[in-house]
């Protein structure tokens, strides 16, 4: 029962639900959706309660696009639960930076506190990312070098099958959520219902 | 404003920002999964241990099977709240899951709260509105550097939504 990680959300606006009914369709797979199974980082378990056995490894694939954009097996963390079925997953990371005086540790409040009155023509001023320990563990999930080092967010869809997909399988499934201007066949069969099959695009205000 | 403290000591009253908005996300997050699942995540945060902490969610399901749905918090790799928040009803369902914490210090590592409500979709419809103390692991006593939302179906046949996942924390200083 192997699971497949896509990048991004599915560009057509299909939600999980939307994209479970589209494998049905298209008759592209079969969703491992048995309560007994459980994928976690750490394996294949027989459930999501605290006694559930170990069954077996976790058998993955990462799309291309995942791979480029920094995101192998080790982005996540320990004990991440992947669950079975479909999923479409968020995580947003934000740097936190100060301004200090260059040369210096310290803001400017500190710095005059330190040093009196200054004239700001004797000093300068510089923008610093604070490396924190939070920042440094998540930084340390992305291939070298890839990490985003601004506010960002990234969304991954991954997908726990009965069987190994053969190739135009995974193909369709890769189109239908990482390419733009994919669409489901058979529209007629998707819900007008809002929140049905499709996501709501929010905007802030 | 100074003040002096216990024993003679001076402390400083800073001019506060009470509520830090420490990150979130506001796009839809779904799963079909009836086992525990990541939806939304924050990462990358460097909150002192001893810090107050609220995190609220917005969940739904939709209809197409007689079942409902269960979500909550975690807090570094430790579930912190767990509840199941609406009804097997076929239909649609939203509400939000909040929590709140007093910070963990030695001793005090079940300072937490935490509540849920739920309603149908249509406005004016009877809502459920519950409280619960229970939670299913005490609070890490650690720095906090992710807090997540999980949740899972209860049978295959519908789709649970999780959004507007927000974390706060409160000054302490």
């Amino acid at each position: 029962m192997p699971m497949y990680v896509f990048a991004g959300f599915p560009k057509s606006g299909l939600h999980a639900g939307g994209l479970r009914l589209a494998t049905h369709l298209e008759d592209l797979c079969i969703l491992e959706e048995s309560k007994g199974i459980h994928y976690r980082k750490e394996g294949v378990f027989s459930g999501d309660s605290q006694g559930a056995e170990y069954l077996y490894p976790v058998e993955y694939h990462i799309s291309a696009q995942c791979i480029r954009e920094g995101i192998s097996w080790k982005w996540f963390p320990v004990e991440w639960a992947f669950g079975n079925g479909i999923t479409c997953h968020q995580t947003q990371a934000n740097p936190e930076y100060k301004i200090v005086v260059h040369g210096t540790d310290l803001n400017l409040d500190e710095f005059l506190a330190h040093n009196g009155r200054t004239a700001l023509a004797d000093i300068e001023l510089e923008r610093i990312h604070i490396k924190h320990e939070g920042w440094a563990k998540y930084e340390a999930r992305w291939r070298l070098g890839t990490c985003p080092q601004d506010s960002h967010i990234v969304r991954l869809v991954w997908l726990v099958t009965t069987h190994r997909l053969p190739r135009f399988v995974y193909e369709r499934l890769q189109e239908l959520i990482e390419h733009p201007n994919s669409q489901p066949e058979h529209l007629e069969c998707y819900s007008n219902e809002p929140g049905k099959h499709f996501s709501a695009i929010w905007k802030w205000e | 404003m100074i003040g002096k403290g216990p024993g003679g000591s001076i402390g400083k009253w800073t001019t506060p920002v009470a509520i830090v908005r420490r990150g979130g996300t506001i796009t839809d997050a779904t799963t079909t999964s009836t086992t525990e699942v990541e939806l939304q995540a924050i990462a990358s945060l460097n909150i002192p241990v001893t810090t107050p902490l609220e995190l609220t969610a917005a969940h739904r399901k939709t209809g197409g099977a007689a079942t409902g749905h269960g979500c909550g918090f975690r807090l570094n790799t430790t579930n912190i709240m767990k509840e199941t928040v609406s009804t097997t009803t076929d239909r649609a369902e939203n509400g939000f899951i909040a929590q709140k914490t007093a910070g963990a210090a030695t001793n005090y590592l079940a300072g937490q709260d935490s509540y849920h409500f739920t309603r149908t979709a249509t406005v004016g419809a009877a809502k459920t509105p519950v409280h619960t103390t229970d939670a299913p692991n005490a609070m890490p006593n650690a720095t906090t550097t992710d807090v997540s939302v999980r949740g899972n179906i209860d049978t295959s046949g519908i789709t649970m939504g999780c959004t507007n996942f927000q974390a706060y924390s409160r000054t302490t200083s």
